[in-house]
């Protein structure tokens, strides 16, 4: 029964619903009591995924294969870790608390169809599916300014984006008669390649920018990072940047990845344009959320890095980069809403003499940047590293001297706020309490940052060996 | 192969000429004796009332537009289905998953009119 392939799905929607029918009967007040619930609800689909097998379902839409599984853990970890996030939050939440839970799990799932698409029909109806969550979730506090026009940016940049994506892929359509992606590729062995295909790959490679937030569609991620509640924007910078690249490893190196020649040059300049902007942007921010926003557009250039690469290697190396990009994104979001919660602000002024009222959320905030920004000997350092060598092997010298000198860069605008964080004397001296589950699961999410640099061998062996697979 | 287009453009061309021609010809015809009467907008025989061109209606017809569209989709689905329907081999199966889609739609109805979305505020 090839429906079964879509359990880890099936779980994550009957939960969502399952909080929507609770919401029905429940009286209004607080529901973190649904953080629980959804987090037993990704758990069950995290447990069914080993026990997946390999294969086509739904008319061969959608596909069960390693890759998909390795995407579906990253975004049942995000998940988890998200929930735990949005429950800290939940109080600024003034209504509808119990939708925001549901929607979370929601988009969720349709980024879980997301990673099993094999086909472009599959792969628009999941992308549209998660898109529309987000479009609700990014513009949720309802009473507050900011919000509803972050909301608005998001989702007119979001329907532009999905306009050149869906031309692209009727162009793609056009020049191979086909729609699934293997059968695309089976096609594009025999059609030389035309000028409408190239269209095709270009409009449909610049639709997917929106979601990885990279040039030329990266306008909406400053605004929407700063305004959107703090969990959404979490959601956004791992889970949803996840989804992206694992459609464009599906996309390119699957489907298209026969006629690599046409698309390496314009996806080297669009991670090299991006890496420049993202990095030199975040320089001047006074807004920790904006800050990240700008760093992530510059991740966005070098996982797209590894993608010019064209390589087993750059897959498995994207594949890394994720996974310690999304625990360096829990370690700081969390710290960042349990300072929100006591301060009521994000601005990086107000983080003067974190250490001295906080120490653990400092360290959370130390470790995390610093592995976003690929500091050795933290997770991020050893992704990045495997990123060059990916890029550095098929010959993208200038490109990798971008990535290196704009590493310099984001260490210096990361360790600005690191500086006033832990040398800068603070306002006021009143401690921030953090209860006990907090800083066990911050004690936790930076032991695995610093795990995965330095020992990364037993993940990156698996990543690897699911990368040979991905051509 | 485009020019097996041809008579699609040429039938452009006709449908063009010919409503721009009609208009001309009335234009060219009819007699003009406009008054004040007759320029005021028409409004079922009533009294004009305020300015038509402004376009202020409740927003809240969006849900009420949005709950149509999500059952109409929904009825489009279902012919097809009905039709596959008498087909012994997959009919159980095909039921069973309408059934399910109906009752996720049902569900969202019941949601929209329990959160209040149906009160005519």
């Amino acid at each position: 029964m090839n429906l079964l392939r879509l359990l880890p799905e099936f779980i994550m929607l009957g939960t969502a619903f399952l909080l929507l029918v609770l919401e029905l009967f429940l009286p209004r007040g607080s529901r973190k009591g649904y953080a629980v619930i959804g987090i037993l609800g990704i758990a069950a689909a995290a447990i069914s995924l080993p026990y997946q097998d390999f294969g086509p379902a739904l008319a061969e839409l959608f596909l069960q294969d390693q890759l998909s599984i390795y995407f579906k853990w990253l975004f049942c970890i995000s998940g988890v870790l998200i929930l735990y996030i949005v429950m800290l939050y939940e109080d600024t939440v003034k209504n509808w608390r119990g939708e925001f839970y549901s929607l979370i799990l929601f988009a969720l799932s349709g980024m879980m169809m997301l990673a099993s698409a094999s086909d472009f029909v599959g792969f628009y109806v999941s992308l549209e599916f998660v898109a529309v969550c987000l479009y609700v979730l990014a513009a949720y506090l309802t009473e507050s300014r900011v919000t509803s026009e972050a909301g608005l940016k998001y989702l007119v940049t979001g329907a532009l984006a999905s306009g050149f994506l869906i031309y692209g892929i009727s162009f793609i359509y056009g020049a191979t008669g086909a729609t699934g992606f293997a059968e695309v590729a089976k096609a594009l062995q025999t059609v030389e390649p035309t000028g409408y295909l190239v269209l095709g790959i270009v409009l449909t490679v610049l639709g997917l920018t929106f979601k990885i937030s990279s040039i030329p569609f990266h306008v909406w991620a400053p605004d929407v990072y700063q305004g959107a509640p703090t969990p959404v924007t979490a959601l956004l910078a791992a889970a949803s940047k996840s989804a992206g690249f694992v459609v464009i490893l599906r996309v390119l190196f699957g489907a298209l990845g026969t006629v690599k020649g046409e698309w390496v040059a314009f996806i080297a300049v669009i991670s090299g344009i991006t890496l420049l902007f993202g990095n030199l942007a975040a320089m001047p921010q006074k807004d920790l959320k904006r800050l990240i926003a700008y760093a992530g557009i510059g991740s966005a250039g070098y996982l797209l890095m590894g993608v010019a690469a064209a390589s087993e290697m750059g897959a498995g190396a994207i594949m890394y980069y994720l996974l310690t990009y999304i625990f360096g994104i829990a370690g700081t979001f969390i710290s960042i809403v349990v300072f929100y919660n006591s301060e009521g602000t994000d601005k990086i002024e107000s983080y003067a003499g974190l250490y001295k009222r906080a120490p653990l959320l400092a360290f959370s905030l130390f470790i995390g940047l610093l592995s976003i920004a690929g500091f050795p000997p933290l997770g991020g350092f050893i992704a990045k590293f495997y990123i060059f060598m990916a890029a550095v092997k098929e010959g993208l010298w200038v490109l990798a001297f971008i990535g290196a000198m704009m590493a310099i860069i984001a260490m210096y605008y990361f360790l600005l706020v690191i500086k006033s964080m832990y040398l800068r004397q603070p306002a006021n001296e009143a401690p921030i309490q953090v209860d006990m589950m907090t800083r066990g699961l911050l004690y936790f999410v930076n032991a695995v940052t610093i795990l995965l640099g330095i020992y990364p061998g037993p993940v990156t062996d698996w990543v690897m060996s699911i990368a040979q697979g991905v051509f | 192969m485009l020019l097996s287009y041809l008579p699609i453009l040429i039938m452009i061309g006709f449908a063009t000429a010919m409503a721009l021609g009609a208009l001309f010809a009335s234009f060219l015809m009819r007699p003009r004796n406009p008054y004040r009467e007759k320029l005021s907008p028409w409004e079922c025989g009533m009294e004009p009332v305020g300015d038509a061109t402004g376009g202020h209606f409740r927003v809240h017809f969006f849900i009420i537009a949005i709950l149509f569209v999500i059952f109409d989709v929904e009825t489009l689905f279902l012919f097809p289905w009905a039709v596959l329907l008498t087909d012994k081999s997959i009919s159980l199966f095909i039921f069973a998953e309408m059934i399910i889609f109906v009752a996720i739609l049902a569900l969202g109805l019941i949601y929209a009119w329990a959160k209040g979305a149906l009160e005519w505020v």
